[in-house]
């Protein structure tokens, strides 16, 4: 079964993603956590197939998870997917090259979101 | 030293925040109000902002009525309004603060480099005043809207 970290500060966008990711048809746990460090934590313990972070978050942002993330031996392979209202010019780049597998912007409608999760889910495997 | 100013003729035009907000509203919530322009919302309601800094700094405040940010969290997780706790409706409101004002700078000043706030949550006593843009449900009363400040340098 899939292991997919979702990292969100706001409860509703945890529970979004959580139910978009359950209708991707693909056996999958989801864990959640609130932001980057605890994120980090979470990633180390359970080493997920594939991390859906918010960008701007208390405590850890997800531009810190991101290098974070690519600095583990353990995690440098699990795709990350950013996902945020950011449209600032050249966010994306910054965090593609900070080693964000794909970076998607807010406002995202369900069927969009389960199409890049399923993109990058089969990009993987 | 700084002053704050409300924004008009080098910021979002009517039209671009209803644009703007009317794609928020519909991506994320499947709701399509009306613009009305300026107003007072029906009460109670519950608010966030977010302040950005760049070559222009400034906030977006939100404020909206609690049984529309109700409804629109039910819809947007696909579950009755009466599961809906206090802490979703405070986590919706901000989470449209936020997707408002990140929409919203980068549609006034395109191509330029932002950090944005994490969204906070209005006090009560701030949410009496008009709104510059509100939008309204069926029954044509303000039920969101919101304000967009810039703070320019003296």
């Amino acid at each position: 079964m899939m292991r997919v970290l979702v990292v969100d500060d706001s409860p509703v966008m945890r529970t979004f993603l959580s139910r978009t990711l359950g209708m991707t048809g693909i056996a999958m746990s989801v864990l959640q956590a609130e932001n980057g460090k605890q994120a980090l934590s979470m990633a180390v313990e359970f080493l997920p197939d594939l991390v859906l972070t918010d960008l701007n978050m208390p405590e850890m942002s997800g531009d810190e998870l991101v290098m974070k993330i690519r600095g583990n031996p353990e995690l440098k392979s699990t795709p990350v997917i950013v996902l945020s209202a950011d449209r600032s010019a050249g966010r994306p780049e910054q965090l593609i090259h900070a080693g964000a597998t794909a970076y998607m912007t807010k406002p995202v409608s369900p069927e969009c979101l389960r199409t890049r999760l399923l993109e990058v889910i089969e990009g993987k495997s | 030293m700084s002053q704050t100013v409300s924004v008009s003729a080098s910021s979002p035009s009517a039209t671009l925040v209803q644009t703007l907000m009317c794609r928020v509203f519909e991506a994320m919530y499947f709701y399509s109000p009306q613009y009305c322009g300026s107003g007072r919302l029906e009460q109670p309601v519950t608010g966030a902002s977010v302040a950005f800094a760049g070559s222009v700094s400034g906030e977006l405040r939100v404020a909206a009525n609690i049984r529309l940010v109700r409804q629109l969290t039910a819809d947007f997780l696909g579950i009755d309004a009466a599961e809906v706790s206090e802490a979703h409706l405070d986590a919706t409101v901000r989470e449209l603060a936020n997707v408002a004002c990140c929409s919203m700078v980068s549609a006034c000043m395109p191509g330029e480099d932002f950090h944005f706030s994490v969204p906070r949550g209005i006090e009560d006593g701030d949410l009496q005043q008009n709104l510059t843009h509100c939008f309204s449900g069926d029954q044509g009363t303000p039920q969101v809207g919101l304000d967009f400040r810039l703070i320019h340098p003296s």
